[in-house]
């Protein structure tokens, strides 16, 4: 623009690296034409300096291989980077992971006090009025799959909220926003969930008579779909609601259920499981698989004829999240061997459709090794393992490892009572 | 078949053999070749020197326009210093319509003038696409059945248009020699520079290009190297004693015209019609073993 | 310490005065030229960072780069480029300017080169026997005569494989000149005025 108005202006673009995307090159070649010289730098920010109403400015020049001054300049233009300010927000009971929980809480406290001071959508969510961030603060999303989506149900991002992208990619980034919120207005008309389980028209159910008010729920959820009054009662917003059962399987009371799937369904399942007598010499073991990857994968798996150890009973859960701790417990009290969670990655590249199931499946089963060792039974028994949807060969193997480590430790002790 | 012949300031001179040579040829293979009355010189490489670009295109623009003046044939120019000159004006000529005004008016002073579509090629260029290796193998009587033999073009007998061959990896001249029976030994200097027009005056820095590509082509067991340019015969030919002083090697390998070794399969003299007297570092004995 | 650079005047000197100088702009530095040269090994320089010197305004290492005439012409460089910057053409075009300017990057090649582009000039073709003898007499009489000798050899191979003609010394008998001489000089004058540089 500067060479367009006046073609004898010297034009210099100090650089790091050049990106053309999409068709930019040509307004790289184009720049060239025109007379602009490209100066390659290296880590080193140059310096600016000003003198007699001329900015000056001095980096190292890559390709002379020297630290060059140019002078007289009218005019410096600073290219900014584009960067969210949403500070991380630290989810409180994940940084438990690890953290001493004092200063986790402190740490999430102050995140979260950051942001709240200046949020610009003022959500009336017990969990914050921002959207949850992951990776360099982006709104948390399932990228791969969900990329518009947010942890908070009706609210979609779009253009450079939720990645680095050109003004003409955000405008086809919102179309597709757009999109998806169509679908939620119409899911909420129907009184459906939204994806993943898309028309699903069970809700959560909360028997509050016997709520000990433990917030395990409200703190958990990975959509922040239930608020809490003063007194710490859960409210739930069905609305927000994504059907995911993860505040089922946090609560210790099982006061939580829907109506086509319930603690007690899962358990009646378990606890009806024939479970052969010690001396019969054949273990039982019980896979409870999510099923946005792992069941998939072991359909695919059996599809492709794989073969493993017929002492396995798979159980479907809708997430990983959603188990309960007490089908582990009605599990080894039936005499069962041995017990497999399969569900989907967790981790800053997670995979997990539901955000955060995966990752609190790992947390409680970790939590539970310390009871699981004190009742004599080791803890090998249990065990959470990631399968995606593209490690279907990996199954059998799997499965072999953990009835090896099965029949080191031995038969369930509690077989028969 | 009608075609002009421009033959260069080295096919009058130190490509005299080459010159020979290819009349030979296109006399076996019923081509008529007439050569452009009064061309002059096409710049070569180190026109830059004396001259600045548009100097140099005018030279060229000349011979173009003599050429359409005297019946419009296509251009054969053996030599590739002159393939790449005369090809380089037509093309820009064609291409830029400022260029085509200025070169009319400066033809203009001798009373000449350029209306392009004249076309430039070279002499690879006609026996592989004009004429088709077919025809080429039928033409032969004495096989060069035993003759192994390194293909060279250099670099400026493709580049840098590549209009009738690659650039980075040629063929044309390969396929030439294997119809006349000769065996082509794998050669990776195919077309790296033997150091071109600054060889003569700056031969210890371009010795270890000529030395590369006469190395290879002893490591590979060729029995010569053949090659379409006058300039690299020159460099790695007459030079070799000299060659061997700076580098320390005993070359002894004759290079020899692609044209020499076609007018002799195809029934030709030694010295009338391949010239092969002319070459320095004789390629006699090699021949008559090959040919045994 | 930082060294003062980028003065646009050198740039623009050669935009305006050097065949095929507005090239240069387009280069990005990619360096594949620089590292296809087959006389890569003895530059100082190499065409890429000779490209960036020009636009750095260093006059000096460009004007007194022997690189710009240890240009083989192989135009390896310039099939591969990829904005299209026409390497050989600068480089030839960098050479004659500095030649203009009475700077000499390589001694030899630029008293062969003048003595190539005199037979051009005079006779409209290159005497391979003329040429060569001129060459050898520009270092002076003595000189002259000692190199002669030293290419006694090959001018005796040569004379003796026909493949030169004979002459007792320069201009002995004189070059034959092409019938259209004189038009041919006039179009070399008008073409030499309508050529970037000072004298254009």
């Amino acid at each position: 623009m500067v060479k367009e108005a006046n073609p004898e202006a010297a034009v210099y673009v100090i650089y790091k690296d050049i990106r053309t995307p999409g068709q930019s090159e040509e307004v790289y070649r184009e720049a060239q034409r025109k007379g602009v010289v490209f100066i390659r730098r290296d880590e080193d920010y140059p310096k600016i300096s000003e003198s007699g109403g001329k900015l000056a400015i001095e980096t190292k020049d890559m390709t002379l291989n020297d630290t060059v001054e140019i002078d007289e300049l009218d005019m410096v233009v600073l290219a900014t980077g584009l960067k969210p300010n949403n500070p991380k927000v630290v989810d409180a009971p994940l940084v438990a992971l690890g953290m001493d929980q004092e200063a986790a809480k402190k740490l999430a406290a102050e995140s979260k006090a950051q942001c709240d001071s200046w949020s610009v959508l003022n959500l009336q969510y017990r969990q914050g009025p921002n959207l949850p961030t992951l990776k360099y603060a982006y709104p948390d999303s399932h990228f791969i799959c969900f990329p518009y989506e947010t942890r908070r149900t009706g609210i979609y991002t779009a253009g450079a909220v939720r990645r680095p992208m050109r003004v003409s990619q955000a405008v086809e980034d919102a179309t597709g926003a757009a999109l998806k919120a169509i679908q939620a207005a119409h899911a909420a008309a129907e009184g459906v969930a939204v994806h993943p389980r898309s028309g699903d028209m069970s809700f959560p159910e909360f028997a509050m008579q016997r709520c000990t008010q433990c917030k395990r729920c409200t703190e958990e959820c990975p959509f922040g779909a239930i608020n809490e009054d003063e007194k710490a009662n859960p409210l739930p917003n069905p609305t927000r609601c994504r059907r995911c059962g993860v505040c089922m399987g946090a609560c210790p009371e099982r006061i939580i259920s829907f109506k086509n799937y319930s603690v007690d369904m899962i358990g009646s399942m378990i606890k009806s499981i024939d479970v052969p007598e010690e001396d019969e010499e054949k273990p039982r073991v019980i896979v409870l698989a999510c099923e946005n990857d792992a069941l998939p994968a072991i359909d695919m798996a059996a599809r492709k004829g794989h073969k493993w150890s017929p002492y396995i009973r798979f159980i479907p859960v809708r997430c990983l999240g959603s188990v309960n701790l007490v089908w582990i417990a009605d599990a080894l009290s039936s005499g069962i061997d041995g017990v497999m969670l399969f569900g989907c990655r967790h981790g800053e590249d997670y995979q997990c459709h539901f955000i955060k199931g995966s990752e609190l499946a790992n947390v409680r089963m970790s939590k539970i090794s310390e009871t699981l060792d004190r009742l004599v039974l080791e803890s090998d028994r249990v065990r959470v393992e990631e399968i995606s949807f593209n490690e279907v060969d990996r199954i059998p193997e799997i499965i072999s490892e953990f009835m090896e480590t099965i029949e080191e430790v031995g038969p369930n002790p509690y077989k028969g009572f | 078949m009608t075609y002009f012949l421009y033959p260069g300031c080295s096919l009058e001179a130190g490509g005299s053999h080459y010159l020979v040579s290819v009349e030979a040829v296109a006399h076996a293979l019923g081509l008529t070749l007439k050569e452009i009355d009064d061309w002059n010189c096409c710049g070569a490489s180190i026109h830059y020197v004396g001259g600045t670009e548009l100097q140099t295109k005018t030279l060229n623009a000349r011979n173009l326009a003599l050429a359409q003046k005297q019946g419009g044939y296509d251009i054969i120019a053996p030599c590739s210093s002159c393939y790449i000159q005369m090809i380089k004006t037509a093309h820009e000529f064609e291409e830029e319509p400022k260029l085509a005004e200025e070169l009319n008016q400066i033809l203009a002073e001798g009373g000449l003038n350029y209306t392009g579509g004249v076309k430039v090629r070279h002499i690879l260029d006609v026996l592989y696409h004009d004429l088709g290796v077919e025809r080429l193998a039928a033409a032969v009587k004495k096989p060069l059945t035993g003759l192994k033999v390194a293909s060279y073009y250099g670099c400026q007998t493709t580049r840098p248009y590549g209009e009738y061959d690659s650039v980075e990896n040629p063929h044309t001249m390969d396929e030439i020699l294997e119809a006349l029976g000769a065996e082509v030994v794998p050669f990776e200097h195919k077309a790296k520079c033997c150091g071109s027009g600054i060889f003569f005056t700056e031969m210890e820095t371009c010795a270890p290009l000529a030395g590369g590509i006469l190395g290879e082509a002893e490591e590979k067991g060729a029995d010569m190297i053949v090659t379409a340019c006058p300039m690299c015969q020159m460099n790695l030919e007459i030079y070799q004693p000299r060659l061997n002083k700076i580098l320390g090697t005993e070359y002894d390998m004759p290079v020899v015209f692609v044209t020499q070794l076609m007018a002799l399969a195809f029934g030709g003299d030694f010295k009338k019609d391949a010239a092969l007297d002319r070459n320095i570092v004789s390629a006699a004995e090699v021949l008559k073993n090959a040919a045994a | 310490m930082a060294t003062k650079a980028y003065d646009k005047s050198f740039r623009e000197e050669v935009y305006q005065n050097v065949d095929s100088g507005e090239d240069v702009k387009l280069c990005m530095q990619c360096g594949v030229c620089g590292i296809t040269c087959p006389l890569r090994g003895e530059m100082t320089h190499g065409p890429r960072q000779l490209w960036s010197l020009i636009r750095a305004g260093k006059r000096d290492e460009v004007m007194n780069s022997p690189d710009i005439m240890l240009c083989t012409s192989c135009y390896s460089c310039k099939v591969r480029c990829p904005r299209g910057v026409k390497v050989i053409d600068v480089m030839h075009g960098l050479a004659h300017y500095a030649l203009e300017q009475g700077i000499v990057p390589r001694k030899e090649t630029s008293k062969f080169g003048k003595a190539f582009w005199d037979s051009i000039y005079k006779t409209g073709r290159v005497d391979e026997t003329e040429v060569p003898m001129r060459y050898t007499l520009m270092a002076g009489p003595i000189h002259g005569i000692f190199n002669m000798l030293e290419m006694m050899d090959i001018g005796r191979a040569l004379l003796a494989h026909k493949r030169m003609k004979f002459k007792i010394g320069p201009g002995l008998p004189p070059s034959k000149k092409i019938k259209g001489m004189k038009g041919l000089k006039k179009m070399l004058d008008k073409a030499k005025a309508m050529s970037p540089g000072k004298e254009g």
